[in-house]
């Protein structure tokens, strides 16, 4: 009984934000156009499928993503503090969105440019594949201190390559360091969902093999998992769905550290599967939140949505940590 | 016959000594730019000679490509500096960090903020350049260009509204702080952008963009690629209205110097 | 002298213990058998091997020569399905995430049976198992492990292991790191549980204590050698548990 009112309690309150964020927020369509009728006028319905449904759909979308990924490999290397990038996989990503834009002159939102951060991810994992089966790596310590420095070569070969660039104003790059939403059509983020949903649902359905590693590698095998392919498996799947969404968004931050710690010393869920599902669904309100935050503080100014998630998500940090 | 050649060559040597900027006596300043911007800017002034290093990429003129460099835009080498022993190390406003000045400060060097966020300033500035570091006699370049300058928007009446577009993802567009945005202003363009936002260079955020359409949307590219892209974006968001889309060229206006003020009229005549 | 029944749960051949890659742990081969039914102890100093030994028994490689098996099958010859219904453990450190209930811990005991889609057991109010309150855990349900003291949280992960319902149980020195009070309350709920459930014990354990009042056979190592194998009687009455000590 009490787990339906606080599900129902749950479903309002993301509806209400839900509503809040397509009606509201944004000066553009701020609170002018709450009326009915002034929805049929077309400059705002244009506006609302051409510019807010695709964005919310991709801003849920990432959010609930990284979200999961963060939860995921918290269980897997349990360690409270991993996140999505704690394995260098969105930061080969990035590397090579940026090196397509400066040496081949491919803007980063093309297929093209997406197809090299794929290549450049897909060296990372092979990497980390290998070292994980084949080089007694199987210390899950090393594999996270092996993540760290791909993390750091690859962002110092961002930097240089950024400051090697001939600037003649302020560059974008920014967007590499925080992230940023791109403007999308409507048939792209249903492709992006279509890319992210099977590997997002597969994640959950394999939930209980991140049950079984959970009271550590040892108790795991004699449940009947063996924790290498559980976590072989896993690096497959997250590393793809990572891929999929910084190829999009670039690195966003706290998003997949917070959010599941916020789900865990809230709802203590019974499971990894509850875990990850709870998690999805915060993760996709908080960067929708995010997202509209930045647009809302100094219109038309837009701020870098990583700035906002970590001004919002730094602060709750803290706060978790005070109360354990 | 001797007597008219003396004099001739008399007068030749006048003449000669007389148009040039320096006198005969005076020494010529070392000079160190910090930006491809005031490198051009002192080549347009007529005292390219006087420069003995500058910023990376100063590709403009063509003359500028030669000189030996001192670092990059935002990463200025103090070392590489000190080296040249400069009289003057002129410092961009916009682009060069305050580290250096400080920097400069104590190593005993004299530098010299400029300031291009406006067409006034260019002005303003080029005549502190000319008066103060260089000496010059007179500043018959600075009036020559306030004439074309006068000439050239007395033609154009009609008011317009306009945005400049830096980036299209994320969307960067140019404030009204920025020297181009000025510059647009004095044909009769007003820059959609509040007045009232003190970035140079902010990322707004898609809707508004969307719901302002301007009637001129410039972009600063030279590669077709990003020009077709934008018009195939402003095709979807503003199907009914016509907004007229202008590439400008980075090489002509990307620097604040006297080179916009030449081209920006024949663009817009194409485009009104 | 009670007479032990001859049928082996845990028996050894020819063994080398050691990790792969790594220098041998044994120094020669030895084998060993322990009887069903019984309480082992598995004693010895720090590095001699039991670990190691508990480790293969779990189905991980730490033989480098020789074979394990368990109740006449080669260990390496279990699916992980049929392992998970063999053996439950309780090992030295367990990581635990902070923020997980007790009786979610619990429930898991049943993963290996559930395999991905079976229902896992929920332990509340309605439905405690008398092992649960037998062991005095029933208070702790609704806590999370980062709430509990450690001695409660070994009498939890021993609640865990017991509720697999599997036909052994091994414990890899379960009392180092808690206090008397705490080593009691955990002997005294092992002592209960297996009065409940008849299953095999391993335990490796320092307290001798124990080993006395328990166990009824006890295996001893020493730098990966077999030093002893047989019943706690003989092992005190032979002196070797001085002998253990004095051991290199």
């Amino acid at each position: 009984m009490k787990r339906l009112f606080g599900g129902g309690l749950l479903l309002t309150v993301l509806f209400i934000c839900l509503g809040l964020l397509l009606f509201g927020g944004a000066q553009a369509i701020s609170f002018d156009t709450f009326t009915a009728e002034s929805m049929t006028n077309s400059a705002d319905h244009r506006i609302f499928w051409l510019l807010k449904i695709p964005r919310l759909l991709l801003v849920l979308t990432v959010g609930g993503a990284l979200a999961m990924v963060g939860g995921t490999y918290q269980i897997l290397f349990n360690n409270s503090l991993a996140d999505p990038y704690i394995l260098g996989v969105s930061s080969s990503v990035t590397l090579g969105l940026v090196v397509a834009e400066i040496f081949l002159g491919w803007p980063s939102n093309s297929i093209k440019a997406m197809g090299i951060g794929l290549g450049f991810a897909l060296i990372v994992i092979l990497l980390l594949l290998f070292c994980f089966y084949f080089h007694k790596l199987q210390n899950m310590e090393r594999v996270v201190l092996f993540g760290v420095g791909i993390n750091f070569l690859f962002s110092s070969a961002l930097f240089i390559l950024i400051s090697l660039q001939n600037h003649t104003l302020g560059s974008g790059s920014m967007r590499w360091l925080f992230g940023n939403i791109p403007w999308i059509e409507l048939k792209e983020s249903f492709a992006l969902i279509a890319i992210t949903a099977p590997i997002g649902i597969i994640i959950v359905i394999f939930g209980r093999y991140l049950d079984g590693l959970s009271l550590g590698d040892t108790v795991a095998r004699t449940l009947g998992f063996n924790p290498n392919h559980v976590r072989g498996f896993y690096l497959v799947l997250t590393s793809l769905l990572l891929t999929s969404v910084t190829c999009l968004t670039g690195s966003i931050g706290f998003i997949g550290l917070v959010v599941p710690h916020c789900v865990r010393l809230v709802f203590a869920p019974r499971s990894s599967r509850v875990l990850l599902l709870i998690s999805f669904v915060f993760g996709a309100l908080f960067l929708a939140v995010s997202d509209t935050i930045s647009r809302s503080i100094l219109p038309p100014l837009e701020f870098p949505i990583g700035m906002v998630t970590t001004l919002l998500g730094g602060p709750l940090f803290l706060y978790l940590l005070w109360k354990r | 016959m001797f007597l008219l050649s003396f004099t001739k060559l008399l007068v030749l040597c006048s003449i000669i000594i007389g148009a040039s900027p320096l006198e005969a006596s005076q020494k010529v300043p070392k000079i160190i730019t910090t930006s491809p911007t005031l490198t051009e800017l002192i080549f347009q002034l007529g005292y390219g000679k006087t420069l003995v290093a500058t910023s990376e990429f100063s590709d403009y003129p063509k003359e500028a490509k030669s000189l030996p460099t001192i670092g990059s835009l935002f990463y200025p080498s103090l070392e590489k500096i000190v080296r040249f022993s400069p009289d003057y190390v002129l410092v961009d406003s916009e682009s060069t960090p305050h580290t250096l000045v400080t920097q400069l400060n104590k190593v005993k060097l004299a530098s010299i903020s400029i300031h291009l966020r406006s067409v006034e300033e260019l002005f303003t500035s080029s005549k502190t350049l000319l008066q103060e570091i260089f000496h010059a006699q007179h500043l018959t370049i600075l009036e020559e260009k306030t004439k074309q300058l006068q000439s050239n928007t007395k033609i154009f009446s009609k008011n317009f509204r306009f945005l400049i577009v830096a980036w299209i993802s994320p969307l960067t567009l140019f404030g009204n702080s920025t020297f181009l945005s000025d510059l647009i202003s004095k044909y009769g363009g007003q820059n959609l952008l509040n007045s009232n936002l003190q970035a140079a260079y902010p990322q707004v955020s898609l809707e508004w963009f969307v719901k302002n359409p301007p009637d001129i949307l410039f972009l600063l590219t030279n590669q077709k690629e990003n020009l077709d892209e934008l018009q195939r974006l402003a095709q979807k968001w503003w199907p009914n209205q016509k907004v007229n889309l202008v590439a400008l060229s980075p090489d002509y206006f990307a620097r604040p110097t006297f080179t916009p003020l030449e081209h920006i009229s024949a663009i817009l005549k194409d485009a009104l | 002298m009670e007479t032990i029944k001859p049928k082996f749960f845990f028996e050894g051949n020819e063994l080398i213990l050691g990790y792969p890659g790594v220098r041998p742990l044994s120094r020669q081969a030895f084998s060993f058998q322990i009887p069903h039914f019984a309480i082992t102890a598995l004693v010895g100093l720090n590095g001699s091997g039991k670990s190691t030994l508990i480790h293969g028994l779990i189905g991980e490689r730490v033989v480098l020569q020789g074979q394990l098996k368990c109740f006449d099958k080669p260990i390496n010859s279990f699916s992980s399905r049929e392992l998970s219904e063999l053996v439950a453990i309780v090992p030295q450190e367990t990581v635990f995430p902070g923020n997980l209930k007790v009786r979610h811990v619990l429930s898991f005991s049943q993963l290996g049976r559930a395999g991905l889609f079976g229902k896992l057991p929920v332990f509340d109010a309605a439905s405690i198992p008398y092992i649960v309150s037998a062991m005095e855990l029933t208070p702790l349900l609704q806590k999370r492990l980062g709430e509990i003291s450690s001695g409660e949280r070994q009498r939890v992960f021993l609640a865990r292991a017991i509720l697999q319902h599997s036909k052994i149980i091994v414990l890899d020195e379960p009392t180092n790191h808690l206090d008397l009070k705490a080593s009691r309350a955990f002997w005294n709920a092992l002592t209960k549980a297996r009065a409940l459930n008849s299953m095999d014990i391993l335990i490796s354990t320092h307290d001798l204590n124990f080993v006395k009042e328990q166990c009824d056979w006890v295996l001893a190592l020493s730098e990966g050698q077999l030093l002893f194998n047989g019943t706690k009687e003989s092992f005190f009455e032979e002196k070797w548990d001085e002998k253990l000590v004095d051991s290199p």
